[in-house]
């Protein structure tokens, strides 16, 4: 592997999780967002080898070296969401075009802080347990809608949705322990 | 701008996680559009939101692949019906059909009588999940109304010919088929519930039956499948990895997936996870199909009867 090829590797797994995210947050759907992340992947490598802007892959130019990578891999994420809806009609979140804009700086502005504090993540999932635990797994492992866990565990949707909210507050608080146990060392 | 309603804290967050829960109506997401794109303070909550439920996938998977081998998934332990599958069985056999025939003979056959055993040692729950571009492209039935979808369906499997498939409509509501070993049946969220002795009548949602490959009737799918299937095995990588069986459909072969594996673990020979890929597509649904293990809890003993999953007040009408 050449160097620029891995330079363009690692800029790529850094900015990955927070790239995913976003392409999540604008499409609302596991199976678009990882093709998008697949078009999104093979169009940063392209506008690798095309760097200082002569062209790039559609349309989103070729990498300044100068300039962070991270806003210009979500500019290239939302070409190529933009590109799937055009494929395939609406998708299940429908954010404005406004509110994309936004978003897209407002995830680089936070993306790096955010990894900090997630990586503490699994240490607090390990403590839960129970129903949370089950709910949670359900949601996030198997991919259940709210409405789907509810059904399949005799709830009521608002309930699961509601315990859901419950667990993401109680390991955020989890993280924000850590991180001040951590600052404290 | 638009005249949307102003969100407080508490209603950004609940909006927030019901846009990335998939759970949102028009309304609400013009709201949390409307919150996201007029102050900088909101798009960075969201954007947090949006890495926390990112992070919590990976999380939650990782987490599940690491665990030990003898661990028995809780997850749908509570639901309220049991399972079986047929499909399992027929799968397996037909392998090791294939096995005996491809690869060398006394590993193969060991394999596949390990597997066979253990598909037939309890009840097996598998969660289905649709993958690939034709994925939201729906089935439609006779009248326009989409068929119920197997994407997020649960299958349960007995291994003698016995399963439940249950899966929601467009109105969210649950249809199950089945088939108790002797009869097939479907029980819909309402109206009359249909029973037929020809055991694969209702069988046409499980994923390969439009194939002919609907991996019940292990004596019939199996020449099917013998005539198809080029098959490898691929041991495990290590001692924490599923060992795999693959089976690649042959060139000159018509219909079917063009791809099968099975994942399973070496120690126990549990069937841990089945991956259809390149359905044909001729009447729509997905493109690749997976089944992952998410229990291996015993169900019911009537769990496969139709009587199980209905009010005995519902009409029943026996086809044949």
């Amino acid at each position: 592997m050449d160097p620029r090829t891995r330079q363009a590797f690692a800029l790529w797994t850094q900015a990955q999780p927070a790239v995913s995210a976003f392409v999540f947050a604008l499409v609302g759907d596991r199976a678009v967002r990882d093709e998008v992340l697949q078009d999104v992947a093979l169009a940063v490598l392209e506008g690798f080898d095309d760097s200082k802007g002569s062209g790039g892959s559609k349309g989103s130019g070729g990498y300044d070296a100068s300039r962070p990578f991270l806003p210009w891999a979500l500019g290239i994420a939302r070409n190529e969401v933009a590109n799937a809806r055009r494929r395939r009609g609406r998708f299940p979140t429908q954010l404005s075009d406004g509110a994309e804009h936004a978003l897209v700086a407002a995830v680089a502005e936070v993306s790096e802080d955010e990894r900090a504090r997630l990586s503490h993540l699994a240490e607090c999932l390990r403590r839960l347990d129970g129903r949370p635990r089950e709910i949670c797994d359900l949601r996030y492992r198997t991919d259940l809608s709210p409405a789907r866990i509810a059904s399949a565990l005799g709830m009521q949707p608002n309930t699961v949705s509601k315990a859901l909210q419950r667990v993401r507050d109680e390991l955020r608080a989890c993280i924000e322990e850590r991180l001040a146990a951590e600052g404290a060392r | 701008m638009s005249d949307a309603t102003p969100v407080d804290d508490a209603d950004f967050v609940r909006l927030a996680n019901a846009a990335l829960d998939g759970d949102i109506s028009t309304d609400d997401g013009a709201r949390l559009s409307e919150a996201i794109a007029r102050d900088p303070a909101r798009a960075a909550q969201f954007a947090r939101l949006a890495m926390l439920h990112d992070a919590l996938e990976r999380e939650m998977n990782a987490a599940a692949a690491g665990r030990a081998v003898a661990r028995r998934t809780q997850t749908l332990a509570r639901f309220r019906r049991v399972s079986a599958v047929a499909a399992m069985l027929a799968i397996l056999a037909l392998l090791g059909w294939f096995s005996l025939r491809t690869t060398p003979e006394a590993s193969a056959a060991e394999i596949v009588a390990r597997l066979v055993a253990s598909a037939k040692s309890g009840d097996r729950t598998y969660f289905l999940r649709a993958v690939g571009a034709s994925q939201t492209a729906p089935v439609v039935k006779r009248g326009g109304r989409p068929a119920p979808s197997i994407d997020g369906a649960i299958l349960y499997v007995r291994g003698r010919g016995e399963y439940v498939l249950a899966r929601l409509d467009a109105d969210g509501d649950e249809v199950l088929t089945g088939s108790d070993g002797a009869r097939a049946w479907i029980v819909p969220p309402k109206g009359v519930v249909r029973v037929s002795r020809d055991p694969r009548r209702f069988s046409g949602a499980l994923p390969g039956s439009q194939q002919g490959i609907a991996f019940i009737d292990p004596h019939a799918d199996l020449a099917e499948l013998a005539r198809s299937y080029e098959l490898t095995l691929r041991p495990a990588a290590n001692a924490g990895a599923l060992a795999r069986i693959v089976g690649v459909r042959r060139s000159d072969a018509r219909g079917g997936p063009k791809r099968i594996e099975l994942a399973y673990e070496e120690s126990t020979a549990l069937l841990r996870a089945i991956r259809l890929e390149n359905l044909p597509q001729a009447r729509g649904g997905p493109r690749t199909v997976e089944f992952e293990l998410v229990d291996d809890a015993p169900l019911a003993r009537e769990f496969f009867t139709h009587a199980f999953h209905h009010d005995a007040s519902r009409v029943v009408i026996e086809e044949d």
